[in-house]
């Protein structure tokens, strides 16, 4: 149960620093 | 589920939310501080170009960071059990990789008709790219694959490490050649900043932790044989007070004449919790480091590092009882748990729920008959699973109707399970069927790789 939060942590951790890469790139070239 | 306990758990997720947001911030900072400082020079580049160098720092950022994870670091690790911290780190490890191989497939996509007709001219940023990627493709090929490729755990530890610094040495260098984001000074501070870090962090796991062992060694006092193949090494700390810990955590032992040895594992402590400074590891025989604890010589110097793990009542004083659930050799926290317990007198029932093979293979069975003696609240359940024909016991394996039967109802029990990973996921998978509350179960697994 815990290593499944564990699990669902890191890929929230992961789409949430996607979320600011593409947020990055929008603003870096102004699309 | 208690008021006192229901705090405890809130404060443990809010904590768990504050570590994550720093990883998150600390992961996206370098893009935070491109975007703050401006560098004008490279305005006007495409979005996917924008999105692929991000990624490419960003993967390198949360691949620094993993060593900060796997460190020991007790503020990490004591809140969640190690197991938690290795999941997280496995998982975040192949998101990590996963955008650090978008970075040059996003780039070699866009750009690639100029590509084909343009030899790459800046070639050692190119390679040193490479280089990082490639370790890390190897890194996460060995971990996945490690036991059908043939990898020995000793062997694995090593490369992992090796393939590990290479890859975030490499990248570092890489991004630092290439230089676009880095050539304003608050940029190349903060990666000077991320590369310390990391060089830090190795010199602390590799010469500092090694260093302060060094002083506090212990030396083997008794190798003594058990049922089911196994060993308990018996310990005493050497000229120093040695170290306190909780039954149900697990340390990690060098056996070895330097501290420095890469070659340390990690065991549960089997002994009582209140007859430190002396220490127990009971080991199974599976192959590998396991089958020489038997040759290890009394007197022989051991370095231990811990105690680590959160599988542990003590962490649960207010539970009216504990459920133990042990497959075989994960009998060694449990038997730390009710070692301690007897010695301290406890009052609080105690089920014991074993499983093994046949008789001969029921590790500690003597001692088991003699703690149910001086625990008056303890009952102890063995289930064999080939027993001989004369067996007047329970048969097969540690299912619902077991532990219905066995479990004491009407209380407020914490249960605590540790033994193969199909037991473990049949007990877990067993007690959510009985309704009970998953905070109320708790289970470490070792199996790194």
């Amino acid at each position: 149960m815990r290593r499944h939060l564990a699990t669902l942590a890191a890929l929230a951790v992961g789409l949430a620093v996607l979320g600011v890469c593409v947020a990055f790139a929008f603003l870096r070239s102004g699309s | 589920m208690s008021w006192l306990g229901f705090e405890w758990r809130s404060r443990h997720v809010v904590e768990g939310v504050l570590w994550l947001g720093l990883y998150v911030a600390l992961s996206v900072f370098p893009l935070v501080l491109v975007l703050l400082t401006k560098p004008e020079e490279l305005a006007g580049r495409s979005f996917w170009t924008e999105l692929s160098v991000g990624l490419g720092f960003v993967g390198l950022a949360m691949m620094t960071l993993q060593f900060a994870l796997t460190a020991r670091f007790k503020t990490i690790k004591s809140p969640y059990g190690s197991d938690v911290v290795y999941a997280f780190h496995r998982v975040i490890s192949l998101v990590a990789v996963f955008f650090v191989i978008l970075h040059p497939l996003i780039l070699f996509v866009e750009r690639w008709e100029t590509m084909k007709s343009r030899p790459i001219t800046h070639p050692w940023p190119f390679w040193l790219g490479t280089a990082s990627v490639l370790c890390l493709v190897g890194l996460v090929v060995v971990s996945l694959w490690r036991r059908p490729l043939g990898v020995h755990y000793d062997g694995w530890r090593r490369w992992h490490a090796i393939l590990a610094s290479m890859a975030v040495a490499f990248g570092v260098l890489h991004a630092l050649w290439v230089g676009h984001y880095l050539s304003t000074p608050a940029n190349r501070w903060l990666w000077l900043g991320y590369t310390l870090a990391f060089v830090g962090l190795i010199v602390y796991v590799r010469l500092v932790k090694p260093l302060r062992e060094l002083g506090r060694p212990y030396a083997v006092t008794a190798v003594i044989p058990q049922r089911g193949d196994a060993w308990t090494l018996q310990l005493k700390p050497i000229g120093h007070g040695g170290l306190r810990f909780s039954p149900g955590q697990f340390a990690w032992i060098t056996v070895n004449d330097s501290p420095f040895s890469d070659r340390e594992h990690p065991f549960s402590f089997s002994g009582s919790s209140e007859r430190a400074p002396e220490l127990e590891f009971t080991i199974k025989n599976l192959g590998d480091f396991t089958s020489r604890v038997k040759d290890i010589p009394v007197g022989q110097r051991v370095y231990v590092d811990g105690p680590f793990g959160a599988l542990s009542a003590d962490r649960h004083p207010r539970a009216e009882g504990f459920v133990f659930i042990a497959g075989g050799i994960g009998i060694t926290p449990m038997m730390s748990h009710l070692r301690t317990m007897a010695d301290r007198g406890e009052r609080r029932p105690l089920v014991l729920l074993y499983g093994s093979r046949d008789e001969e293979s029921i590790t500690f069975r003597e001692e088991l008959d003699e703690l149910q003696r001086r625990l008056p609240n303890l009952k102890v359940v063995h289930v064999l699973s080939k027993p001989s024909a004369a067996w007047q016991g329970e048969r097969g394996f540690i299912d619902r109707e077991k532990l219905e039967r066995y479990v004491p109802k009407g209380l407020q029990l914490e249960y605590f399970i540790c033994g193969p990973d199909p037991m473990m996921d049949a007990v877990e998978r067993a007690l959510q069927e009985m309704g009970v509350p998953a905070g109320d179960y708790h289970a470490e697994r070792f199996n790194l790789a």
